[in-house]
């Protein structure tokens, strides 16, 4: 089986091109790395998923939330339908943990940023406006 | 009301936060005038990773960049942060008048920072013909709504223009559950950072049309559809050659635009290659005291160059307010062949330390060598394998090859 | 049972709505859309013209000159802004014979204070008109005006009088009855002694829901345009006509009040009624012919593109009749250009016409039109009063055209309220300027659901189904089985 892939490891963007057999061969690639990223890539490719969930009494509706580590491709869109169903109440700090060792992978969903609550919000503007 | 303080930071965004923290070290009064509800201006809507990279050696989202800035300014009494807050007029003294809840306020200070950041292209500079329907956003528009706010614009979406918040949008809105029906790029190549188009676009099969443009929307309530066309070789739509998309939502990511109108009111010239202020290497406006920094200087891929920006414009605020900056001869920098743009526009000598210069090219190049000379003496060179107009060309150079020169060019050629 | 009902919200029927809520009269103004005006007022040069242009002793040449001279005191009554900045009307080559007719013309129409120049007088006033112009016509009375903003604050003095207004009802029926009319709409029926069609566009419906043989057709005309940022301010002082053609006074280049610049329109017949889109064609024609008047337009400074269309008919002048077997029914149809700068005379006509059918008596107190309209037009102390009353007016949201939260939400809770994003844009500016709503459009949402008490997806650019959002993220994932 054939594949090509364009290199994002710097910015020469190499097309690669990948023979996948009993081995993995690369060609297109201008050094080791681009190599590398081919095979990860082909093995067991990973991505980082940054989304928002749902949050009560929040300043905003809804707060970004990413994986701790890249998780492999095929867990994303699962993941998105169980993040779908999940609902914080603020107040959140950032880092947050929404959930703990998704799929068995040791990795966790944490919040981005901190939430506060709407009062609190409405509170520190006045306060601002007193002084 | 009045308000006096040392520096005064219009925008607080990343170059905004970088710049008050920097200048707030070094012992000065700063206040920082934010529009908006809270600190961290585009950031707080970028939650994708791959921000931080070279500032923090790690990758993070975009709050979580802000968060890092936002914290350390919490630990400065001498800065000051007015939400909600817009400016409104400023006089050649250097006299700020701006509006808040609290009433308006005249605010003088020693040195003003221009971190304004930058505005997105809209359907009308564009000027696509067709109905006027409810569903067309600007790509960063788009961003705030489902990132921010938590609602999607659509649910079956086509994006013009291949920058890197329309790419990034693309993979936002497939994983928020709406469609996205292709990317369409006026240009022959991608405007958005390779990792974007591998990661955003690749990876779900999202197409990108190159060298075609959206010609008509269609649609009376809601967009119902667009015409696409390719263009010739000089950028013009080919309309015999149109086919329709349907769609419910056309996302514009085809260009920013620095938002300079206060520096213009108080006519500081800019440069039309950046459309932010021409600047000498401490960020310095041709005015003396104000500074610019961030994307309403130039408008950056990176937001690690943004802090350093901020870094740099805050330190040469408060040396220019402690007297420390005496210039004694000013040459203006040209450019020449594949080069678009450069930043600093001019070098202010003497030279003490070294200084990034930030660079655009027109069209993507292989094997490129940049050439600084002065006077048709060659200076000095930097070769790069590949160049290309959606990444910025960051080099540092140091101050003996900077010594006093006329007429400094760089130039990059095959 | 009404007095009058008024069919159409735009600048004719709001005006007369007005005009008789002086009155001690039921009035009734009924528009189809969600708000007003929403047809040929909302999209055109707003110029507020001399009186050159109407062929002598037609209504539209005594209703244009006489309804300039009404402009001033109507704007200051109704806090709408009014300018005016006069207009040139440029003569190339051997346009000089054209040119004197016209001022006969105009002085035969009653137009004052006209001047006849040369070229060098010409490019002293206005640098950026073409060098090779000859000679042109000043008509000093000319001027530009906010047609929004003088439909709506007309139609909000007369519900401050005392007149109601429905929205969303369209005039689908009209049956005679002994004691007058019944109007049936597509939601419910009202009953009246007199009916005033304005419906613009549409007054030819109107007309032929009582006799569908009566000839008078609208055959309209559609215009496109493009405007310029603030940026351009001061390319031209004054509005830029080049000699009037067969189609009309052709493509203008003019200041608007709030110190855009204005290029268009085309002129095209059209079929659909409703069809309000530009085209590559038409836009590149405006630029091509803006060209031929004032050759540096700086079209890099594009912020918005749109089309007008305007009710022009088969019969030549304004038609303001009544039809013979439908008697206390009273037509202002085919009112194209200058309809704008007609109306507030026309709105005049209107009384007179009922005043000669009953006995009105105008009434004790009538009630002034008074509102903060624009916050960045007021002084610093006026300004810093305002915040310590509410600090919602020291709230920018809109960063362009400096539009305060308040403004936003008296737009909302006025006599006639804002309820879609447009309605707030046409009342306050907010959306209007460089950005175009970029920044500001998804706090005015929030605002409109929260005032409204709707959900923010279910707000709309401007009524029906133009709904702005879809829905909350991932709703697919959350309702629907993934495939």
């Amino acid at each position: 089986m054939k594949k090509e892939l364009t290199c994002i490891v710097c910015p020469l963007g190499c097309s690669l091109e990948i023979e996948i057999g009993e081995d993995i061969i690369v060609k297109g690639n201008k050094c080791e790395k681009g190599k590398n990223y081919a095979i990860e890539e082909i093995t067991n490719p990973k991505r980082i998923l940054t989304t928002t969930i749902k949050i009560k009494n929040g300043k905003y509706k809804v707060v970004p939330v990413k994986t701790t580590a890249p998780i492999p491709k095929e867990y994303i869109f699962p993941l998105l339908e169980k993040l779908s169903e999940i609902e914080i109440s603020a107040p959140v700090p950032i880092g947050y943990k929404v959930l703990e060792n998704i799929f068995q992978l040791s990795i966790d969903v944490i919040t981005t940023r901190p939430m506060e609550t709407k009062e609190n919000t409405r509170k520190t503007k006045e306060t601002k406006k007193s002084t | 009301m009045q308000k006096e303080v040392d520096i005064v930071i219009i925008g607080g965004g990343p170059a905004g936060l970088s710049a008050s923290i920097s200048s707030a070290e070094r012992g000065k009064s700063i206040l920082i005038l934010e529009r908006n509800e809270e600190l961290g201006g585009v950031l707080n809507q970028c939650i994708h990773p791959g921000f931080g990279l070279i500032y923090f050696k790690e990758e993070l989202t975009g709050p979580e960049y802000a968060y890092r800035f936002i914290k350390e300014i919490e630990k400065y009494p001498n800065i000051e942060v007015w939400l909600e807050t817009m400016v409104v007029d400023i006089t050649n003294e250097k006299e700020i008048t701006a509006i808040n809840k609290d009433g308006i306020w005249k605010i003088k200070t020693k040195a003003i920072i221009f971190s304004t950041g930058c505005r997105e292209r809209t359907r009308g500079n564009l000027q696509i013909p067709g109905t006027r329907p409810a569903g067309i956003y600007t790509a960063g528009t788009a961003q705030r709504l489902v990132n921010i706010e938590g609602y999607l614009p659509g649910e079956k979406i086509l994006i013009l223009g291949s920058g890197d918040i329309g790419l990034i949008m693309a993979r936002r809105l497939k994983w928020e559950g709406a469609e996205v029906i292709g990317v369409i790029e006026k240009l022959p190549y991608p405007g958005g950072l390779t990792r974007n188009l591998v990661q955003c676009l690749e990876d779900y099969n999202i197409p990108l049309y190159l060298k075609h443009t959206v010609v008509e929307i269609l649609g009376k309530d809601r967009v119902e559809g667009v015409y696409i066309a390719p263009v010739d070789d000089y950028g013009n739509p080919i309309t015999d050659n149109k086919k329709f998309i349907e769609c419910d939502t056309l996302l514009l990511s085809a260009g920013l635009i620095p938002e300079n109108d206060l520096l213009e009111n108080i006519n500081i010239p800019l440069d039309p290659r950046t459309q932010g202020p021409y600047v000498d290497q401490y960020l310095s406006t041709l005015k003396e005291g104000i500074f610019s920094c961030g994307n309403s200087l130039l408008v950056n891929d990176l937001v690690d160059y943004v802090t350093l920006q901020g870094i740099l414009a805050g330190k040469s605020a408060v040396r220019y307010i402690n007297n420390e900056i005496n210039i004694e001869k000013r040459s203006h920098i040209e450019i020449d062949g594949n080069l678009r743009l450069v930043v600093p526009q001019y070098l202010s000598y003497p030279i003490l330390e070294d200084i990034t210069f930030y660079f655009r090219v027109k069209e993507p190049q292989k094997s490129a060598i940049l050439t600084l000379k002065d006077n048709d003496k060659r200076i000095k060179e930097w070769r790069f394998p590949v160049v290309k107009p959606a990444e910025m060309i960051v080099i540092k150079v140091k101050p003996e090859f900077l010594r006093y020169m006329e007429n400094p060019k760089f130039s990059m050629e095959g | 049972m009404e007095d009058v009902i008024i069919i159409g919200g735009g600048v004719v029927g709001s005006l007369i709505a007005r005009e008789l809520s002086f009155y001690e009269i039921s009035v009734l103004l009924l528009e189809k859309e969600e708000d007003i005006p929403m047809g040929s007022t909302k999209a055109n040069s707003a110029i507020v013209h001399s009186g050159y242009d109407p062929l002598p002793g037609t209504l539209k040449a005594k209703t244009n000159v006489e309804g300039n001279r009404l402009y001033k005191d109507l704007c200051e009554e109704l806090k709408v802004p009014f300018k005016r900045i006069g207009a040139y009307v440029l003569a190339f080559n051997d346009e000089l014979k054209t040119l004197l007719e016209l001022k006969e013309r105009g002085k035969t129409n009653g137009v004052s204070e006209i001047q006849i120049l040369k070229r060098e007088e010409i490019l002293k006033r206005e640098p950026n008109i073409n060098e090779e112009v000859k000679y042109a016509l000043f008509f000093p009375t000319s001027g530009i005006t906010n047609p929004f903003l003088l439909t709506i604050h007309a139609l909000e003095n007369a519900i401050e009088n005392g007149a109601k207004v429905k929205l969303r009802e369209e005039v689908i029926g009209i049956e005679k009855k002994d004691m007058g009319y019944k109007v049936i709409t597509n939601k419910s029926e009202y009953y009246c002694k007199y009916i005033i069609n304005c419906a613009g566009i549409n007054a030819d419906k109107i007309i032929h829901l009582l006799d569908p043989d009566y000839p008078f057709t609208i055959t309209p005309r559609k215009g496109e345009y493009l405007i310029l940022d603030k940026k351009a301010q001061n390319f031209v002082k004054s509005t830029i006509f080049h000699v009037p053609t067969q189609k009309g006074k052709g493509v203008l280049v003019t200041p608007t009040v709030d110190g855009n610049i204005l290029l268009g329109p085309t002129a095209e017949n059209i079929e659909d009624r409703e069809d309000k889109s530009t085209s590559h064609e038409g836009l590149l024609e405006v630029k091509e012919k803006v060209k031929k008047l004032t050759p540096n337009v700086p079209f890099s400074l594009v912020i918005n593109i749109f089309s007008g269309i305007r009710a022009s008919s088969t019969y030549k002048d304004f038609f303001v009749q009544e039809i013979p077997e439908f008697k206390n029914i009273l037509h202002f149809a085919g009112i194209d250009s200058p309809g704008l700068t007609s109306a507030p005379s026309l709105a005049k006509m209107a009384v007179e016409w009922l005043k000669e059918k009953e006995n009105i008596k105008r009434k004790k107190n009538i009630k002034n039109f008074e509102k903060i309209i624009s916050f960045k037009e007021l002084t610093e102390e006026e300004k810093e009063n305002l915040i310590k009353e509410d600090p919602k007016w020291g709230h920018i949201i809109c960063r362009c055209e400096h539009v305060s939260e308040m403004e936003v939400r008296n737009a909302i809770n006025s006599p006639l309220p804002a309820r879609t994003l447009e309605a707030i844009k046409k009342r306050t500016r907010a959306g209007m300027g460089r950005c175009q709503g970029a920044f500001c459009s998804y706090h005015i949402m929030k605002i409109l659901s929260e005032e409204l008490e709707i959900p923010i997806n279910m707000i709309t650019l401007r009524g029906g189904k133009s709904f702005l959002l879809n829905g909350e993220n991932k709703v697919r994932w959350k309702y629907a089985k993934r495939s």
